[in-house]
């Protein structure tokens, strides 16, 4: 039964959908509780540093904050004043994003630093300039941490860590002095590094264990940008390279349509011009659509009429009796004035159908008269249908648009819309097919009223509901 | 001079094999086999170009069957070329018959390739193929659920034997339920993946996480083998729309170049070639195409709907009657049901056409700042409605004149149009099916009487 075929049909297909996003859900999730744990543990860090040391901070803080200053700037005269000459950005080390985003949300250099390429070579400002402003804004940026409260992202957690902050602002530091390489004295780098953590880390003996193992954090960094830093920066550029992708692509080609010109004019003079018999398929599978569409709508729109007619007892066109008109217009009258407007609309849209399929007749046969008589070869009866995208002449883009969207509510109401979009889609196309195969037979002809009430709920109800059939039994 | 420019020449097509090759196209051959083929030296090059063709028709159209010996190949390539409408001396049976596929030179292949590739947007279309399966952040197309019908088929089943079988009907009720429930699950599950994916996305773009203590690296590197893929796969696409912006740099000497192929072809133009030879060859009456009689078939079956449409139509009302009905509604009702009836044509004519607009093309969301950005939403249609649209002025193949592509959809806007779209189609079946109600009801009604049962139809939901 061709019916219960395509409803199978329409179900696989559901399931083929439901599976894609199945995965798809799967997907997200991974790369979501691989963001999480990185998220989690830095979370870990910082609340046992706040646990242990949270009375004393504000003290200590500020006894750190000043000893990281005075080695800034002894750093800065120290540069300043052994090379003069060279140009900070020729730095080769790379800069860490995620240290460079611990460092608050205020900065300027944050989206710049977010938009690094994928080595994280940061080209956009001078590291001095950097350390400055940093050493300024952490002073600033501090005071404000109470406040931020961001969901999962451990720069706005209230509690985070100034201690850790620090020991990530000196590797900053350090590192800026280490990835100068051919920095001739590198002895007093050497000092400013040493010197380093031992002030500002914090006050416990184990210095040159923390100054070896930070040191050894900056350069496993080094080797290893996490795979975190590097999908980011590859979001973005890949977000770069689509807009400029989408920009281009609908630039025309001048040579192009020259080539095109030439290769035509060798073609056979009885060659139609222009079109393809691939596009000619495409439009006339459509159209069939279109008139599928049309008729269906016209069927309903008669019946309609026709019911109204029935039920409001006049003659569509008459005028009714006066005292009809005493509460305004009807809804009778309103549908029936209605489906006759729908009715001449359609009227109008089957005219330019048919010119347009008369039009599709001619191109075919066009065509048809150059159709290849394949007699040779097993492979001779090939059939090849367009895939309409790429032959599609009316300008359609067949490259992904850029949705931009403001909150997690839009893109949930998109993607429900458009589902559901095509659900209903999917369902007009099943009551059209219903409707056709099932024909109502006269009426002698029907023997149960249990399958009248099932294709009254098929048709009328799309399934949802069921009519009532009660035996009329009281004598009138 | 002359070395300089094939220098260009060999650059910009290793551009062009580089950006097939991250295509996924099979069988690209190399730069030099390019340059070799135009002129026309080495059975290897032509053998290579007839698979590159072969490859390329693959991905572009839909070739139903699957062949692998070349002397398929060469049919299924002429075919397909021609599906492209291109017209070329060897595609086609002319007058002086059809040339065998090994006179077919390298030369002609390259140009034909060169038409394959100029003629509407098929590098575009790929890309977006491609893209589509690397990028897992995108929102994909939504069309897959509304297979094309079959016209023909359905229309000869007889209706009779639906009724009789009880057991039939009942089937199909359990399946239209199983279907309606698979319809609540998509719903369901596609809100859930909305919401991870607008995490993702928020969290790839605010700079986050890691302080740059690795707490232990084999904690990380387990957690992101996800990362890791979705990194590789990401560099693989950043490669590819490279290697596209690459080749759309340069592109006009490509096109240059491909000039002079067709210069040095028609310099050696064989005298059964020339335009005024070829004329086709009057085919038979007795078509042996399965497919060519489905188009022909198509079409007239196009015809006969058009036909009984436009005869349905005309015998059903008068003009006359409808300026009766005019006279008796008031100005903004009136007015207020042309709207509506406009609305609805439109929204039929809509239906039709494979535009982006309605939704269900494949998008790349971006989460926005909060600012909005300045609105670059070039609409291929007018986004509203005139309620002259109803006049035909917006039939399939006659889209657009402007013919503006988008590149950025507001959210916002999408919004607006899919609900339309979505109220016009809940309209149109709720049409449909009152139609159906008051048939029945009507049809059976005297049959009813005689047996003694009352029909209740249900009462309607609330929604």
């Amino acid at each position: 039964m061709s019916l219960l075929s395509l409803v199978d049909e329409a179900i696989k297909l559901c399931k083929v959908e439901e599976t894609k996003i199945n995965e798809n859900i799967l997907q997200y999730r991974e790369i979501l509780r691989s963001l999480r744990p990185q998220q989690e543990d830095g979370k870990e860090i910082e609340l046992t540093d706040d646990v242990e040391k949270d009375p004393d901070v504000q003290l200590e803080e500020r006894r750190e904050m000043k000893l990281l200053n005075r080695l800034l700037e002894k750093a800065l005269r120290v540069r300043a004043g052994t090379a003069p000459q060279k140009d900070p950005q020729n730095c080769p080390g790379p800069k860490k994003e995620p240290v460079d985003t611990t460092q608050g949300k205020g900065r300027a250099l944050t989206p710049g630093g977010t938009k690094g390429n994928k080595n994280g070579i940061k080209t956009t400002s001078k590291p001095i300039t950097m350390d400055k402003k940093e050493s300024k804004k952490y002073s600033a940026s501090h005071l404000s941490w109470g406040g931020r409260g961001r969901m999962g992202h451990p720069v706005g957690h209230s509690g985070q860590g100034r201690a850790s902050m620090i020991r990530s602002s000196v590797q900053m530091q350090k590192r800026s002095v280490v990835s100068s390489k051919g920095f001739p004295p590198q002895s007093s780098g050497k000092e400013v590094k040493q010197a380093g953590p031992p002030g500002p880390v914090s006050h416990d003996q184990g210095q040159s264990p923390q100054a070896s193992s930070a040191h050894h954090q900056v350069e496993v960094s080094h080797r290893a940008p996490t795979p975190l830093t590097k999908w980011i920066s590859l979001r973005t550029k890949q977000s770069r390279l689509w807009d400029k992708v989408l920009a281009l692509q609908s630039k025309p080609v001048a040579e192009r349509s020259h080539f095109t010109e030439r290769v035509k004019a060798t073609f056979s003079r009885e060659w139609p011009t222009s079109g393809s018999p691939a596009d000619t398929g495409a439009q006339v599978d459509r159209l069939t659509q279109l008139c599928t569409d049309l008729s269906h709508c016209y069927q309903s729109e008669r019946l309609l009429t026709g019911q109204t007619f029935r039920t409001s007892g006049t003659e569509p066109g008459t005028s009714p009796t006066r005292g009809d008109m005493e509460g305004g217009i009807t809804t009778c009258q309103k549908s029936e004035y209605e489906s006759l407007l729908m009715l001449e609309g359609l009227e109008k849209m089957v005219a330019d159908l048919r010119k347009h399929a008369g039009q599709l007749r001619k191109e075919w046969e066009a065509w048809d008269r150059w159709r290849r008589l394949k007699g040779e070869g097993a492979g001779a009866f090939c059939p090849v249908r367009s895939k309409g995208e790429w032959g599609d002449l009316s300008g359609v883009t067949p490259l992904p648009p850029t949705l931009t969207y403001t909150s997690q509510a839009e893109l949930q109401e998109v993607e429900r819309l458009r589902l559901r979009v095509g659900l209903l889609q999917q369902e007009v196309h099943l009551h059209q097919a219903l409707s056709d195969t099932m024909v109502m037979p006269s009426a002698p002809g029907l023997p149960n009223p249990a399958v009248l009430r099932d294709i009254y709920s098929l048709l009328g109800e799309g399934g949802v509901m069921f009519p009532t059939l009660v035996l009329d039994t009281e004598p009138d | 001079m002359q070395r300089d420019k094939s220098v260009k020449a060999k650059e910009v097509i290793e551009s062009l094999c580089k950006l097939l090759y991250s295509l996924g196209l099979e069988c690209v051959p190399s730069a030099e086999t390019f340059r070799r083929a135009k002129f026309n030296k080495g059975e290897d090059v032509v053998v290579e170009f007839w698979k590159l063709l072969h490859s390329v028709l693959l991905k572009t159209l839909l070739l139903e069957c699957s062949c692998t010996t070349l002397s398929d190949l060469d049919s299924h390539v002429r075919e397909a070329l021609w599906q492209c409408g291109y017209g070329a001396s060897w595609i086609v049976v002319t007058t002086a018959g059809l040339r065998p596929r090994s006179e077919v030179g390298s030369r002609e292949l390259l140009v034909a390739f060169g038409w394959v590739l100029s003629s509407g947007s098929m590098l575009e279309a790929l890309l977006r193929a491609r893209s589509l399966e690397l990028d897992i952040l995108s929102l994909p197309p939504t069309i897959s659920l509304s297979s094309p019908r079959e016209g023909g088929s359905l229309g000869d089943v007889d209706g009779q034997g639906d009724l009789k079988e009880d057991g039939l009907l009942r089937r199909l009720q359990w399946q239209y339920g199983k279907l309606r429930f698979q319809w609540r699950r998509l719903l369901s599950i596609q809100e859930e993946r909305a919401r991870l994916l607008h995490q993702v996305l928020s969290s790839s773009t605010m700079p986050s996480t890691s302080t740059s203590q690795p707490s232990s690296d084999d904690h990380h590197s387990m957690c992101s083998t996800a990362l890791k893929k979705e990194v590789e796969r990401l560099q693989t696409l950043s490669q590819l729309l490279e290697a596209y912006l690459e080749w759309k740099r340069q592109e006009p000497l490509f096109w240059c170049w491909m000039d002079s192929v067709v210069d040095s072809q028609l310099s050696d133009l064989r005298e059964e070639d020339t335009v005024e030879n070829m004329s086709p060859v009057h085919q038979v009456v007795n078509r042996c195409f399965p497919y060519g009689y489905k188009d022909k078939e198509g079409l007239e079956q196009l015809d006969n709907m058009l036909l009984r449409l436009h005869t349905g139509l005309k015998d059903t009302y008068t003009r006359q009657n409808r300026k009766a009905q005019s006279v008796l509604q008031d100005a903004e009702e009136l007015e207020e049901i042309e709207r509506r009836v406009a609305l609805r044509l439109h929204g039929l004519a809509e239906s039709c056409t494979s535009t982006p607009t309605s939704g269900c093309c494949t998008y790349r969301p971006s989460l926005q700042g909060p600012q909005p950005l300045p609105n670059h939403h070039q609409p291929c249609r007018p986004g509203s409605v005139l309620p002259q649209a109803c006049d035909g002025a917006v039939l399939p193949g006659k889209v657009s004149g402007t013919g503006t592509v988008m590149v950025q959809v507001q959210a916002s806007s999408l919004i607006v149009k899919l609900q339309q779209r979505e109220d016009f189609l809940l309209g149109e079946l709720g049409q449909m099916r009152q139609a159906k109600r008051g048939q029945i009801q009507e049809k059976t009604a005297s049959w009813l009487e005689g047996v003694g049962v009352v029909l209740i139809p249900p009462l309607p939901l609330k929604r």
